[in-house]
């Protein structure tokens, strides 16, 4: 077959075919889903992307060694908090890493693990720096979370495990973590309405001290931000 | 141990410990098994992203299964296209491919790999796009950024120990290029415009193909192209 009989039949296939759908009980991995047809798996998900800021100007600007520190240590980081509160490693692209929760408290959890990857940054590996290099680089990033539903394909691209994730909230998401706003952290207002109260305020208990301020809309979506950290 | 203990652990190993690189003939694989401490395979190689123009209004305004096939058909089809010409896919991630190139003339295989992927849309993804869903008026559109630097390839050891990060000016510099709004569906930087080879410079007829489109965008002179080659 050539590689234009090859491409022609994907397409017409993937054009002309219905869809089987189910609603995932948990985050799809690709032995859940078949490549070679339309096949595809519902979630109502939250999603979390937390990308590098400046990687262009790291890279650029600082030794080889020293921004791929920089980048292994932020992309472990933030893999292992995503994990860690609950979340599923779903793509990782360079220098940003996609997250994805399901579940009853999937808006908290984001949230709180979104914190957690600010103190990641800001409480050890800001530290873990310094002693070694002195205050020659401030690492800064940002997470973005939304809500939506996401429908889950197999691409079949490489030995039949890349999903593609199609939903408002993974664009969105991706959006947020680009925003330039101060924050490091920016939830959509969909998000932000559905964190249980330890997720929104700095006291639970009394509901006070709210971590989260208004940005208005950006990108067609309502924002908040906030530049808490969440030990742990 | 706990996660605090395990990822302060991980950020002093790698902030306190030298490197040892490797030159690479050849991209790496997951196979290549890159240590998973400071090791990193340098490799001189041309990256292409490939990205699919407005999956945010494709999705926010279009049923989830219509939006779904068009990832799938335009992901499917860069990968293919990159893998045919010797390039490897190496992330991947939702509505964009990337490509790293190594080898003869890699810049110039990289760019033809572009222009197919933009006739490939052009010619077999929109007509079978438009049988499939006829009332549609969507029109798919992508775009492709190219350069060309040294690249440093870490294992950050994050699900299955074989999730490398790809640190050098050309992954940024192509994956920016690939957001530009220009109106173009093919950006090369600077670079690779004064290396390309000839017969991708200008058409069968004879006309320039790319367009100098300056450095005010992105700090360093880009090239577009409207052009696109049939498979």
């Amino acid at each position: 077959m050539t590689l234009h009989e090859d491409l022609d039949a994907y397409v017409s296939r993937t054009f002309g075919t219905f869809w089987t759908t189910r609603n995932g009980q948990k985050v799809p991995d690709s032995g859940d889903i078949a490549s070679t047809r339309n096949d595809a798996v519902n979630l109502d998900a939250v999603v979390l992307y937390a990308d590098l800021r400046d990687s262009t100007g790291l890279v650029r600007d600082e030794n080889d060694t020293f921004a791929a520190e920089i980048y292994k240590s932020y992309i472990y980081c933030a893999a292992r908090v995503i994990e860690n509160r609950g979340g599923v490693v779903t793509a990782y692209d360079g220098d940003r890493v996609m997250g994805v929760y399901i579940g009853d408290a999937k808006n908290s959890n984001a949230a709180r693990a979104a914190l957690e990857i600010n103190y990641a940054v800001k409480q050890i590996i800001q530290p873990s720096l310094e002693k070694i290099y002195g205050h020659k680089y401030t690492v800064q990033h940002k997470v973005g979370i939304d809500r939506s539903d996401l429908l889950v394909a197999n691409t079949g691209i490489r030995g039949n495990t890349d999903l593609v994730w199609v939903g408002t909230a993974a664009n969105n998401a991706a959006k947020l973590a680009t925003l330039s706003l101060g924050y490091s952290t920016y939830a959509s207002e969909k998000t932000y309405l559905c964190m249980n109260a330890a997720s929104t305020y700095k006291d639970s208990e009394t509901k006070t001290q709210n971590m989260w301020t208004y940005l208005g809309w950006h990108h067609g979506v309502e924002v908040w931000g906030s530049n808490y950290w969440w030990g742990f | 141990m706990s996660v605090k203990d395990e990822i302060t652990k991980y950020a002093h190993d790698t902030f306190t410990s030298t490197w040892t690189t490797t030159d690479g003939r050849k991209v790496p694989t997951p196979e290549s098994n890159i240590g998973l401490g400071n090791v990193a395979t340098k490799i001189n190689a041309t990256i292409l992203y490939a990205d699919l123009s407005d999956s945010t209004g494709l999705v926010k305004s279009h049923e989830k299964a219509f939006a779904a096939e068009v990832y799938k058909t335009y992901v499917y089809s860069a990968a293919k296209l990159i893998r045919s010409a010797g390039g490897s896919v190496t992330a991947y991630d939702g509505d964009r491919v990337m490509g790293v190139f190594m080898g003869d003339h890699n810049w110039s295989v990289a760019t033809r790999v572009a222009l197919k992927i933009e006739g490939t849309v052009e010619d077999i993804l929109r007509p079978e796009m438009k049988q499939g869903w006829p009332n549609k008026s969507f029109t798919i559109k992508q775009k492709c950024g190219i350069a060309y630097s040294e690249v440093w390839v870490a294992n950050t050891g994050i699900r299955g120990n074989n999730d490398y990060v790809w640190v050098g000016n050309a992954a940024n510099y192509a994956a920016k290029m690939a957001a530009l709004k220009k109106s173009y569906s093919t950006y090369i930087t600077g670079a690779i415009y004064d290396v390309l080879d000839d017969g991708l410079k200008t058409t069968g007829t004879g006309s320039r193909v790319w367009t100098d489109l300056g450095s005010a965008d992105l700090g360093f002179r880009i090239w577009g192209a409207n052009a696109h080659i049939s498979l």
